[in-house]
């Protein structure tokens, strides 16, 4: 049987691959006009296309860009995000203390560089949330104290109170493994859980937080068990099930939140909840991500092993 | 008139004052028949080139098929063998080649100009309705877009997209906006919408431009195809056959690029008559629209603000030094056009009524255009006695979203607000910095050399002003004692450097231009005899020097011993800063100058990494050439790291924006990847503009307050002399006020582009230079044309893999400081409008 491909949201979206190839040919109009065109709200879409467009920005170019156009807010917005990734290359995804003295220089001079970007691109276009979205990550990666991440995060609601992208970088940076702890890492997500509508996708703020606390068990805390024990949880799976049921069953297909979806497509996956599984993955269609299937091991596996549970 | 900066937050009453001055419509100015034959001839020309230019191809194509049709056939049957055949191919190959080379520069991209910010007229509800008044009373589009950015000048052109205009855009500079008054702004820009209004001779004009612009480009543009065919030529791996082919292709490149150059000389003398008339009719509607008198006033104004912006712009590296940039370079522009002397200002008034209008001129001589202007009688339409500020809302929060948007693109990164400093503390510090360095000169008379340090110990005891007196008629009698040692020195050192990359060539049997580095013949006797004889120099000229530099070190250490009195000290320094500073900076000038044996040496290996990187393109198996890099490196990286450990931890003397910045931070500059030659080459360029910048700024700095200390004694300071400093500052400011015509600036520029452009550093020689640009006659910046850049040592050095052999021969700590400050061009002057 031929291994099933590894998830590519952007698969999902011509406009997005049409722009990743030209980013091949080392030109980026495409991507210039999609953020251009986003610089509105809603904010969520801006957001879908930096989280699509910046992980495969080819840096010279996007310095080039800057460079000729220094007012294009788009400019240092995708390069600020696009440094993130950079610096994140560098510093690699293992456990901090497997990482060089150097290669810590390196990832923070290339965290400080994407925040000069980012707090250029903010002067540039003051409406928008995304530059203090996106700062969480550079001060959850500094390790800076979460009143910083907490004022990025307002900062982002103040333009956007349903800022997805910005609640979700704050419950991550606030999590026990980085900057916060279980306790503020949920009460934050809570917080943007009351904000849920069927209109936003705030409900998977509240979704990441106990997966994170899965991962936090089953990595850190080293218990199997306790994994386990945390997915059976009945007050946990009701917290979720509850709120399922009153923003993201009755919400509308919206083509910036797919690849989001794949938090609550893997959560009922592990839970085995086959019913509200089916209607994610329906909703995903063909934007699966990477994360977090990978949480499962071999990440196209998991998704197969999943569209397998309901029968697809 | 100097205009007030201050937003004068006009009542809705005054705005509708000031706009309905503008209402109704101004009479047209008539075109003569003269003008318009004129403006038809110079369009049918500058058609005829392209034309020209194609009937060429053509007539090449025409050729090869004539002859693959008429002559080839019957060569080939009448050639015996085979072999010979071939040969017959060959005039087909060439003109194939030429063709292609004829035809490639139509598909060159042109270079992308750097984007001014966008106003939006829902934020500058009055200047756009300014504009759209001013257009509308003279006849022109209404701008679709309005630019600001940071030149003083300001430009109206017409976008054209798939032949279609897509309208007027109107481009405004902020150092211009800030330093004239309303009335003014408004001549200056009906002078642009002037040339606008009417509709034939607008599109004819914006043809004009563009064939002109257009075959310019093609003429000098360099692309990669040439950049490859270069680095062939030069290989002396390429066999005859491809040497050949090679050398006709660049052949006939140099042969389109001459019909190019030919042509676009052709269309500029056609038009620039053209031009100049059409500049005379923008003139018209200025002077109706204003006055002559605001006219007038107008034309010194643009050119003193440009100088004031250029002189502000020259500075910008020395506060990059310290981390720190202005927050608004319009403002720093109209502070340093206040700061303009008497003399600068006579001579800017001089050259304007003095310069005569050139054959190739495309813009008349201002006193040309003043005496035609005078011909307009008519009483202006429109009068203001408020700033041009006065049309935006926050007009000093779009000054300073101009200033770092410029920051942004000249460094490529975004300047961050703790970097920003208010433009009274920039000017206050470079009005230090300036009077520090003047100290400095004038505490040692000039006999300071950069290659040699003072001879200093810790402060000295306070002397009296006779001892004082004593010590400084010594140092004079040594001084005129000493001679030309301090030339001498330099001199020798230079031999030195020189003798040394011509020694190791000819060790390793490398191919060289004797002449280039200054020697008689290629012979390492003759090498070693001059390297022998400069050693000697060095020596005599130590001698002679060393009395006079530990005369200077001890009179400067009692000097500052003064600081230990308390009457002098209540005089000079009542906060008592300066007792605490003072010891900080004597101990890092001694440590810095304890250093300057290593700065030399860094000098000299680097001069010989410069000669054997440059012989690597042409011999890339050389093994030795390889082997004795690697040693180099080795021995760069090791000066490097010595200073590095020998500064490190010792504060910045400076204030900073990075508050724990070190002096190893601030020196050391380090390739950003291991092994890079080029990257290797500019860090310890950097590290040694760093070092001696470092070093005399301490010096300066400890000169200035001795030097306020003696004068507290009483003791006059000592005779200003005349020396490189200020026949340097004089012929920049000869440079600011003597501007070259605009159309052979953009000649001038087109042609500088041929080769790399970014500086470079001498082989041998310590780059100390700093880029200077020229202001055109509309007050535009152009980079400098008249500097020739050596040619760089690594301009074409491939990414082979030889060069990753070398990243295991070293390591480099990265860290603290990170962002680069080295020396930039903070000119950008936008060529495309």
């Amino acid at each position: 049987m031929a291994r099933p491909r590894a998830p590519d949201a952007s698969r999902a979206y011509p406009e997005i691959r049409a722009a990743r190839r030209q980013f091949k040919r080392r030109k980026l109009s495409r991507a210039a006009a999609l953020l251009s065109a986003s610089r509105q709200p809603p904010w969520s879409l801006r957001s879908f296309y930096l989280d699509l467009l910046a992980e495969t920005a080819p840096l010279p170019v996007l310095d080039a860009w800057c460079r000729h156009d220094p007012t294009s807010p788009d400019a240092w917005l995708l390069r600020g995000v696009r440094r993130i990734y950079w610096a994140w290359e560098a510093r690699g995804s293992d456990r901090a203390s497997t990482v060089s003295e150097d290669m810590w220089q390196v990832f923070f001079q290339r965290l400080h560089a994407a925040e000069s970007d980012l707090l250029w691109a903010a002067e540039l276009l003051p409406e928008d949330p995304e530059p203090y979205g996106q700062r969480i990550s550079i001060a959850m990666g500094l390790g800076r104290e979460p009143d910083e991440i907490l004022a990025c995060l307002r900062a982002a609601t103040e333009r956007d109170p349903e800022s997805y992208c910005a609640y979700r970088k704050a419950v991550y940076a606030l999590t026990e493994k980085w900057c916060g702890s279980h306790e503020t890492m949920f009460e934050l997500a809570r917080e943007a859980a009351r904000r849920a509508t069927p209109d936003n996708d705030l409900a998977l703020v509240l979704i990441t937080a106990h997966l994170e606390r899965w991962l936090y068990y089953r990595s850190f805390d080293q218990d199997a068990e306790g994994a386990r024990q945390y997915l059976r949880d009945r007050d946990v799976r009701r917290e979720v099930g509850l709120l399922y049921d009153r923003t993201m069953k009755p919400s509308r297909l919206r083509k910036s939140s797919q690849p989001a979806w794949n938090i609550a497509a893997f959560w009922f996956y592990l839970t085995h909840d086959r019913h509200r599984l089916a209607f994610c993955l329906e909703r995903i269609g063909d934007a699966f991500t990477e994360t977090p299937w990978l949480f499962a091991g071999d990440p196209a596996e998991a998704i197969a092993a999943a569209r397998k549970m309901v029968g697809k | 008139m100097k205009p007030d900066c201050s937003p004068p937050g006009l009542s809705k009453a005054q705005e509708a004052q000031l706009l309905s001055a503008l209402e109704g419509r101004l009479p047209e100015i008539p075109l003569t028949l003269g003008y318009r034959l004129g403006l038809l001839f110079v369009a049918g020309a500058m058609v005829l080139l392209p034309v020209l230019y194609l009937t060429l191809v053509g007539g090449v194509l025409f050729g090869m098929w004539t002859y693959a049709t008429d002559y080839l056939p019957a060569l080939v049957k009448a050639s015996s063998r085979g072999r010979e055949a071939v040969i017959f191919l060959f005039p087909l190959v060439v003109a194939g080649i030429l063709v292609v080379f004829l035809v490639k520069p139509f598909f060159a991209p042109p270079p992308r100009a750097v984007r001014a910010l966008r106003l939006e007229r829902q934020r500058e509800p009055l200047l756009f309705a300014f504009v759209d008044r001013l257009s509308q009373l003279l006849g022109a589009p209404i701008p679709v877009a309005i630019y600001l950015d940071n030149e003083v000048n300001a430009a109206a052109s017409l976008q054209l997209r798939k032949g279609r205009s897509r309208g007027l855009e109107l481009t405004l500079g902020a150092p211009l906006v800030a330093g004239v008054t309303l009335a003014q702004l408004a001549g200056v820009l009906a002078h642009e919408l002037g040339h606008f209004n009417q509709r034939a001779g607008m599109r004819l004009s914006y043809f004009i431009r563009t064939v002109n612009g257009w075959l310019a480009r093609l003429a000098y543009q360099r692309d990669a195809v040439d950049a490859w065919l270069l680095r062939q030529c030069k290989d002396p791996e390429n066999g005859l056959l491809s040497m050949a082919t090679v050398w006709t292709c660049r052949g006939l490149i140099w042969l389109t690029r001459k019909i190019l150059v030919a042509l676009t000389w052709i269309g500029h003398v056609i038009s620039s008559f053209q031009m100049r008339q059409m500049e005379f009719d923008a003139d018209r509607h200025q002077v109706r629209l204003v006055g002559f008198e605001v006219f007038a006033a107008t034309m010194e104004e643009v050119q003193l603000l440009a100088v004031g912006h250029q002189q502000g712009l020259a500075r910008l590296d020395e506060c990059w030094s310290d981390g720190r940039l202005p927050d608004d370079l319009p403002q720093l522009a109209l502070s340093y056009r206040h700061k303009l002397d008497h003399e600068l200002v006579t001579t800017v008034r001089d050259h304007l009524a003095s310069e005569k209008t050139g054959f190739f001129s495309t813009h008349p001589a201002t006193a040309q255009r003043l005496a035609r202007a005078r011909r307009e009688t008519g009483a202006p339409v429109f009068r203001s006695q408020l700033p041009a500020t006065a049309l935006c809302g926050d007009f000093a929060a779009l000054s300073r979203l101009v200033t770092r948007a410029h920051y942004c693109s000249v460094l490529g990164e975004a300047v961050r607000p703790e970097e920003l400093i208010s433009v009274a503390r920039t000017v206050s510090q470079l009005d230090r910095s300036s009077s520090e360095r003047e100290a400095l000169h004038r505490f040692f008379q000039g006999q300071l050399g950069p290659l040699r340090p003072l001879v200093l110990g810790g402060i000295g005891p306070p002397a009296t002003p006779e001892e004082l007196a004593a010590l400084r008629d010594r140092a004079a009698q040594l001084r005129s004692r000493r001679g030309s040692s301090l030339e001498t020195y330099g001199e020798a050192f230079d031999a030195l450097i020189r003798s040394r990359q011509a020694e190791v060539l000819l060790e390793l049997r490398l191919r060289f231009d004797a002449k280039a580095l200054g020697l008689p013949k290629r012979d390492l006797a003759a090498v070693l005899a001059i390297q022998e004889d400069a050693h000697r120099k060095l020596r005599t000229a130590t001698d002679a020097l060393g009395p006079l530099e530990r005369e200077d070190g001890v009179r400067l250490t009692r000097a500052l011993g003064l600081l230990a009195v308390p009457e002098v000290a209540a005089r000079v320094d009542p906060d008592r800063a300066l007792r605490e500073e003072v010891p900080r900076l004597l101990e890092t000038a001694i440590l810095l100058g304890s250093l300057f044996e290593t700065g030399r040496e860094l000098i000299e290996e680097r001069a010989v990494l410069a000669a054997l990187a440059s012989k690597l393109e042409a011999y890339p198996e050389h093994d030795e050439l390889g082997q004795r890099l690697r040693e180099v490196i080795k021995i760069l990286y090791e000066k490097l790291a010595f200073l590095a450990t020998a500064l490190d931890g010792v504060p910045y003397p400076f204030a900073h924006s990075y508050e724990h910045m070190t002096l190893a931070d601030f020196v050391v500059a380090w390739p950003q990847e291991d092994g890079d030659l080029e990257q290797l080459y500019e860090a310890t360029q950097q590290t040694l503009d760093r070092f001696y910048e470092v070093y005399f700024r301490v010096a300066g700095r400890l000169a200035f307050i001795a030097q306020q200390l003696e004068e507290a004694v009483g003791l006059a300071p000592l005779p200003e002399v005349e020396g490189e400093m200020e026949a340097e500052s004089r012929q920049q400011d000869l440079a600011v006020a003597d501007p070259p015509r605009p159309e052979h600036l953009a000649l001038a520029f087109a042609r500088a582009n041929k080769g790399p452009c970014y500086p470079c550093l001498p082989i041998g020689g310590v780059y100390r230079g700093r880029h200077v640009g020229r202001i055109n006659s509309t007050g535009s910046i152009q980079r400098p044309l008249d500097r020739e850049h050596p040619p760089c040592p690594f301009s074409s050095l491939p990414a082979s893999s030889l060069l990753s052999a070398f990243a295991s021969s070293s390591s480099s700590p990265r860290g603290g400081w990170a962002r680069s400050t080295r020396r930039k061009t903070w000119f950008c002057g936008n060529t495309s409008r």
